[in-house]
Protein backbone atom coordinates (compact mmCIF):
# COMPACT_ATOMS: atom_id res chain seq x y z
CA UNK A 1 0.00 0.00 0.00
CA UNK A 2 1.36 3.06 -0.89
CA UNK A 3 2.08 5.84 2.01
CA UNK A 4 0.49 9.18 1.82
CA UNK A 5 2.77 12.03 1.48
CA UNK A 6 2.29 14.59 4.07
CA UNK A 7 2.89 17.18 1.23
CA UNK A 8 -0.27 15.67 -0.51
CA UNK A 9 -2.35 15.97 2.83
CA UNK A 10 -1.32 19.34 3.35
CA UNK A 11 -2.38 20.75 -0.07
CA UNK A 12 -5.98 18.82 -0.23
CA UNK A 13 -6.38 20.38 2.89
CA UNK A 14 -5.22 23.83 2.30
CA UNK A 15 -7.38 23.45 -0.77
CA UNK A 16 -10.44 22.67 0.67
CA UNK A 17 -9.83 25.68 3.47
CA UNK A 18 -9.34 27.85 0.93
CA UNK A 19 -13.00 26.37 -0.57
CA UNK A 20 -14.51 26.69 2.52
CA UNK A 21 -13.34 30.41 2.53
CA UNK A 22 -14.75 31.10 -0.84
CA UNK A 23 -18.38 29.51 0.44
CA UNK A 24 -18.21 31.92 3.39
CA UNK A 25 -17.68 34.54 1.39
CA UNK A 26 -20.47 33.77 -1.33
CA UNK A 27 -22.94 33.05 1.51
CA UNK A 28 -21.99 36.69 3.49
CA UNK A 29 -22.66 37.89 -0.02
CA UNK A 30 -25.81 36.42 -0.32
CA UNK A 31 -27.09 38.08 2.54
CA UNK A 32 -25.95 41.42 1.67
CA UNK A 33 -29.01 42.90 -0.18
CA UNK A 34 -28.68 44.91 -3.61
CA UNK A 35 -27.20 48.12 -2.62
CA UNK A 36 -30.03 50.89 -3.72
CA UNK A 37 -28.13 53.78 -4.97
CA UNK A 38 -25.48 51.23 -6.72
CA UNK A 39 -26.29 50.32 -10.25
CA UNK A 40 -28.25 47.14 -10.29
CA UNK A 41 -26.57 43.95 -10.80
CA UNK A 42 -23.61 45.28 -9.00
CA UNK A 43 -21.61 42.28 -6.42
CA UNK A 44 -19.21 42.88 -4.50
CA UNK A 45 -17.31 39.45 -5.22
CA UNK A 46 -16.14 38.60 -2.63
CA UNK A 47 -15.46 34.92 -3.39
CA UNK A 48 -12.61 36.49 -5.65
CA UNK A 49 -10.40 36.94 -2.61
CA UNK A 50 -10.63 33.37 -2.42
CA UNK A 51 -9.94 32.66 -5.54
CA UNK A 52 -7.00 34.95 -6.22
CA UNK A 53 -5.75 33.70 -2.63
CA UNK A 54 -5.20 30.49 -4.34
CA UNK A 55 -4.00 31.71 -6.83
CA UNK A 56 -0.98 33.22 -4.85
CA UNK A 57 0.06 31.29 -2.16
CA UNK A 58 -1.39 27.33 -3.64
CA UNK A 59 -1.60 26.91 -7.34
CA UNK A 60 -4.02 27.00 -10.66
CA UNK A 61 -5.65 23.63 -10.40
CA UNK A 62 -6.51 24.48 -6.48
CA UNK A 63 -7.50 27.88 -7.79
CA UNK A 64 -10.03 26.04 -10.72
CA UNK A 65 -11.15 23.46 -7.53
CA UNK A 66 -12.33 26.58 -5.80
CA UNK A 67 -14.06 27.92 -8.93
CA UNK A 68 -15.80 24.87 -9.39
CA UNK A 69 -16.45 24.71 -5.73
CA UNK A 70 -18.09 28.12 -5.75
CA UNK A 71 -20.17 27.62 -8.95
CA UNK A 72 -21.91 24.65 -7.44
CA UNK A 73 -22.96 26.71 -4.40
CA UNK A 74 -24.56 28.29 -6.63
CA UNK A 75 -26.24 25.64 -8.60
CA UNK A 76 -27.58 24.75 -4.84
CA UNK A 77 -28.70 28.28 -3.87
CA UNK A 78 -29.73 30.03 -6.90
CA UNK A 79 -30.12 27.56 -9.76
CA UNK A 80 -28.75 26.49 -12.75
CA UNK A 81 -28.02 29.92 -14.69
CA UNK A 82 -26.29 31.19 -11.33
CA UNK A 83 -24.46 27.99 -11.75
CA UNK A 84 -23.73 28.89 -15.31
CA UNK A 85 -22.74 32.44 -14.99
CA UNK A 86 -20.44 31.68 -11.79
CA UNK A 87 -18.29 28.65 -13.39
CA UNK A 88 -17.93 30.37 -16.67
CA UNK A 89 -16.87 33.84 -14.49
CA UNK A 90 -15.02 32.35 -12.26
CA UNK A 91 -12.58 29.83 -14.64
CA UNK A 92 -12.34 33.24 -16.99
CA UNK A 93 -11.31 35.37 -13.95
CA UNK A 94 -8.95 32.65 -13.05
CA UNK A 95 -7.18 31.81 -15.45
CA UNK A 96 -6.32 35.66 -16.72
CA UNK A 97 -5.42 36.27 -12.89
CA UNK A 98 -3.10 33.05 -12.86
CA UNK A 99 -1.15 34.93 -16.25
CA UNK A 100 -0.40 38.06 -14.73
CA UNK A 101 0.48 36.84 -10.77
CA UNK A 102 3.45 34.36 -13.22
CA UNK A 103 4.50 37.30 -15.51
CA UNK A 104 7.81 37.56 -14.29
CA UNK A 105 8.97 40.58 -15.78
CA UNK A 106 5.76 42.47 -15.63
CA UNK A 107 4.97 42.96 -12.01
CA UNK A 108 1.27 43.39 -11.26
CA UNK A 109 0.48 45.00 -8.47
CA UNK A 110 -2.98 43.52 -6.64
CA UNK A 111 -4.79 46.24 -7.72
CA UNK A 112 -3.99 45.86 -11.60
CA UNK A 113 -4.77 41.94 -10.79
CA UNK A 114 -7.54 42.13 -8.46
CA UNK A 115 -9.64 44.92 -11.80
CA UNK A 116 -8.50 42.39 -14.09
CA UNK A 117 -10.08 39.50 -12.54
CA UNK A 118 -13.11 41.14 -11.36
CA UNK A 119 -13.36 42.51 -15.08
CA UNK A 120 -12.91 38.85 -16.88
CA UNK A 121 -15.47 37.53 -13.41
CA UNK A 122 -17.75 39.62 -14.90
CA UNK A 123 -17.14 39.52 -18.83
CA UNK A 124 -17.52 35.67 -18.18
CA UNK A 125 -20.79 36.17 -16.84
CA UNK A 126 -22.17 38.26 -19.47
CA UNK A 127 -21.13 36.06 -22.33
CA UNK A 128 -23.66 33.74 -20.11
CA UNK A 129 -26.05 35.81 -20.22
CA UNK A 130 -25.44 36.91 -24.36
CA UNK A 131 -25.48 33.40 -24.72
CA UNK A 132 -29.06 32.40 -22.81
CA UNK A 133 -30.59 35.92 -24.24
CA UNK A 134 -29.26 38.05 -27.05
CA UNK A 135 -26.64 40.51 -27.55
CA UNK A 136 -28.46 43.59 -25.82
CA UNK A 137 -27.15 42.08 -22.56
CA UNK A 138 -24.03 43.56 -24.07
CA UNK A 139 -25.78 47.14 -22.59
CA UNK A 140 -24.44 46.03 -19.23
CA UNK A 141 -20.71 46.47 -20.02
CA UNK A 142 -20.64 49.99 -18.38
CA UNK A 143 -21.62 48.76 -15.42
CA UNK A 144 -19.39 45.46 -15.49
CA UNK A 145 -16.47 48.20 -16.46
CA UNK A 146 -17.53 50.50 -13.03
CA UNK A 147 -18.41 47.54 -10.70
CA UNK A 148 -14.89 45.57 -11.83
CA UNK A 149 -12.71 49.06 -10.85
CA UNK A 150 -14.94 48.94 -7.42
CA UNK A 151 -14.83 45.59 -6.20
CA UNK A 152 -11.55 44.93 -7.48
CA UNK A 153 -9.50 47.23 -5.67
CA UNK A 154 -11.64 45.94 -2.45
CA UNK A 155 -10.42 42.50 -3.43
CA UNK A 156 -6.89 43.66 -3.45
CA UNK A 157 -6.99 46.00 -0.49
CA UNK A 158 -7.94 43.11 1.24
CA UNK A 159 -5.84 40.59 0.22
CA UNK A 160 -3.00 43.06 0.71
CA UNK A 161 -3.64 43.19 4.23
CA UNK A 162 -4.65 39.74 4.71
CA UNK A 163 -1.71 38.12 3.03
CA UNK A 164 1.60 38.84 5.58
CA UNK A 165 -0.93 37.36 8.21
CA UNK A 166 -1.60 34.29 6.76
CA UNK A 167 1.90 33.64 5.98
CA UNK A 168 2.76 34.22 8.89
CA UNK A 169 0.54 31.45 10.60
CA UNK A 170 2.24 27.70 9.50
CA UNK A 171 -1.68 26.98 7.36
CA UNK A 172 -0.14 27.84 4.27
CA UNK A 173 3.48 26.88 4.48
CA UNK A 174 5.80 25.04 2.46
CA UNK A 175 3.40 24.07 -0.75
CA UNK A 176 4.87 26.59 -3.14
CA UNK A 177 8.43 25.10 -2.55
CA UNK A 178 7.11 22.45 -5.41
CA UNK A 179 5.96 25.22 -8.45
CA UNK A 180 9.31 26.89 -8.23
CA UNK B 1 9.67 29.34 4.28
CA UNK B 2 7.34 29.49 1.54
CA UNK B 3 7.75 31.79 -1.74
CA UNK B 4 4.66 34.07 -1.68
CA UNK B 5 7.37 36.73 -3.25
CA UNK B 6 6.16 40.38 -1.77
CA UNK B 7 3.98 42.26 -4.37
CA UNK B 8 2.95 46.32 -3.92
CA UNK B 9 -0.37 46.81 -3.38
CA UNK B 10 -0.32 49.15 -6.60
CA UNK B 11 2.42 49.10 -9.03
CA UNK B 12 2.78 51.33 -12.72
CA UNK B 13 1.73 48.40 -14.60
CA UNK B 14 -1.84 48.63 -12.53
CA UNK B 15 -2.72 51.62 -14.26
CA UNK B 16 -3.11 49.90 -17.74
CA UNK B 17 -5.57 48.29 -16.09
CA UNK B 18 -7.44 51.02 -14.69
CA UNK B 19 -7.08 52.51 -18.12
CA UNK B 20 -8.48 49.56 -20.15
CA UNK B 21 -11.55 49.33 -18.14
CA UNK B 22 -12.27 53.22 -18.36
CA UNK B 23 -11.36 53.09 -21.99
CA UNK B 24 -14.25 50.23 -22.49
CA UNK B 25 -16.97 52.29 -20.05
CA UNK B 26 -16.10 55.63 -22.10
CA UNK B 27 -16.38 53.76 -25.53
CA UNK B 28 -20.38 52.33 -24.65
CA UNK B 29 -21.49 55.78 -23.44
CA UNK B 30 -20.15 56.79 -27.02
CA UNK B 31 -21.39 54.66 -29.65
CA UNK B 32 -24.48 53.84 -28.57
CA UNK B 33 -26.83 56.76 -27.44
CA UNK B 34 -27.48 58.52 -30.43
CA UNK B 35 -31.01 60.17 -30.05
CA UNK B 36 -33.25 59.41 -32.36
CA UNK B 37 -37.22 60.53 -32.77
CA UNK B 38 -38.23 56.76 -33.92
CA UNK B 39 -37.82 55.00 -31.17
CA UNK B 40 -38.78 51.20 -31.61
CA UNK B 41 -39.05 49.41 -28.36
CA UNK B 42 -37.95 45.21 -29.01
CA UNK B 43 -39.12 42.28 -26.75
CA UNK B 44 -37.41 39.19 -27.22
CA UNK B 45 -37.86 35.76 -25.63
CA UNK B 46 -35.00 33.50 -25.92
CA UNK B 47 -33.14 35.68 -28.51
CA UNK B 48 -36.55 35.67 -30.62
CA UNK B 49 -38.36 38.73 -31.35
CA UNK B 50 -42.02 38.29 -30.23
CA UNK B 51 -42.76 42.26 -29.86
CA UNK B 52 -41.56 45.64 -31.88
CA UNK B 53 -43.95 48.72 -30.60
CA UNK B 54 -43.24 52.12 -31.60
CA UNK B 55 -42.80 54.28 -29.34
CA UNK B 56 -43.95 57.46 -31.14
CA UNK B 57 -47.16 55.93 -32.00
CA UNK B 58 -48.32 55.20 -28.27
CA UNK B 59 -50.45 57.75 -26.68
CA UNK B 60 -52.09 56.16 -23.77
CA UNK B 61 -49.48 54.27 -20.73
CA UNK B 62 -50.55 50.77 -20.61
CA UNK B 63 -49.35 47.47 -19.97
CA UNK B 64 -48.47 43.77 -21.50
CA UNK B 65 -47.30 40.45 -19.94
CA UNK B 66 -44.91 38.35 -21.68
CA UNK B 67 -44.15 34.52 -20.82
CA UNK B 68 -40.53 33.30 -21.12
CA UNK B 69 -39.64 30.95 -18.28
CA UNK B 70 -41.75 33.56 -15.96
CA UNK B 71 -44.01 35.95 -16.89
CA UNK B 72 -43.09 39.68 -16.97
CA UNK B 73 -45.22 42.65 -17.28
CA UNK B 74 -43.57 45.31 -19.70
CA UNK B 75 -45.23 49.15 -19.48
CA UNK B 76 -44.98 51.69 -22.59
CA UNK B 77 -45.49 55.20 -21.95
CA UNK B 78 -44.46 57.27 -24.64
CA UNK B 79 -41.22 58.52 -23.21
CA UNK B 80 -40.02 55.13 -22.84
CA UNK B 81 -40.80 51.48 -21.81
CA UNK B 82 -39.63 49.75 -18.31
CA UNK B 83 -40.23 46.49 -16.83
CA UNK B 84 -42.86 46.49 -14.38
CA UNK B 85 -42.97 43.58 -12.44
CA UNK B 86 -41.51 40.12 -12.82
CA UNK B 87 -41.39 36.54 -11.24
CA UNK B 88 -37.87 35.90 -11.11
CA UNK B 89 -36.25 36.35 -7.66
CA UNK B 90 -33.60 38.87 -8.22
CA UNK B 91 -35.58 41.89 -9.73
CA UNK B 92 -32.80 43.04 -11.85
CA UNK B 93 -34.85 44.03 -14.56
CA UNK B 94 -37.49 45.85 -12.19
CA UNK B 95 -34.93 47.85 -10.85
CA UNK B 96 -32.91 49.17 -14.15
CA UNK B 97 -36.12 50.98 -14.22
CA UNK B 98 -37.62 53.24 -17.66
CA UNK B 99 -34.99 52.95 -20.56
CA UNK B 100 -35.55 55.64 -23.16
CA UNK B 101 -32.25 55.91 -25.35
CA UNK B 102 -30.87 53.73 -28.36
CA UNK B 103 -28.91 50.62 -27.35
CA UNK B 104 -30.48 50.78 -23.81
CA UNK B 105 -32.05 47.57 -22.66
CA UNK B 106 -33.20 45.78 -19.55
CA UNK B 107 -32.99 42.36 -19.27
CA UNK B 108 -34.40 39.60 -17.14
CA UNK B 109 -32.32 36.61 -17.01
CA UNK B 110 -33.90 34.32 -14.91
CA UNK B 111 -37.17 34.54 -17.23
CA UNK B 112 -35.67 34.98 -20.28
CA UNK B 113 -36.54 38.13 -21.47
CA UNK B 114 -35.16 40.84 -22.52
CA UNK B 115 -36.21 44.61 -23.40
CA UNK B 116 -34.24 46.79 -25.67
CA UNK B 117 -34.60 50.16 -27.28
CA UNK B 118 -33.45 50.06 -31.43
CA UNK B 119 -34.07 53.27 -33.77
CA UNK B 120 -35.56 53.30 -36.70
CA UNK B 121 -32.44 53.91 -38.73
CA UNK B 122 -29.96 50.90 -38.07
CA UNK B 123 -31.29 48.94 -41.03
CA UNK B 124 -28.02 47.54 -41.62
CA UNK B 125 -27.91 46.05 -37.83
CA UNK B 126 -31.73 44.38 -38.46
CA UNK B 127 -30.28 42.94 -41.61
CA UNK B 128 -26.96 41.35 -40.27
CA UNK B 129 -29.98 39.84 -37.18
Amino acid sequence: MKETKSSDTLYITQTALVASIALVLSYIEMLIPDIPFLLPGMKLGLSNIAVMFALSVLNLPSALFVCLVKAFFALIMRGFTAFLMSLCGGVLSCLVMFLLLSAKKMRFGYIGIGISGAFFHNFGQLLVSVALTDKTVFAYTPVLCVSALVTGTLTAIVLYLVMPAVTKTKLFYSQNSSME
Amino acid sequence: MNKVEKRKLFSALDLICIAVVILITVMCFILPFQKSDELIAVVRIKGEVVDRVELSKITDTYEKEYLGDMKVTVEYSPDGVSVLSSECPDKLCVHTGKIKNIGASSVCLPAKVSLSIEGKTDSADAIAR
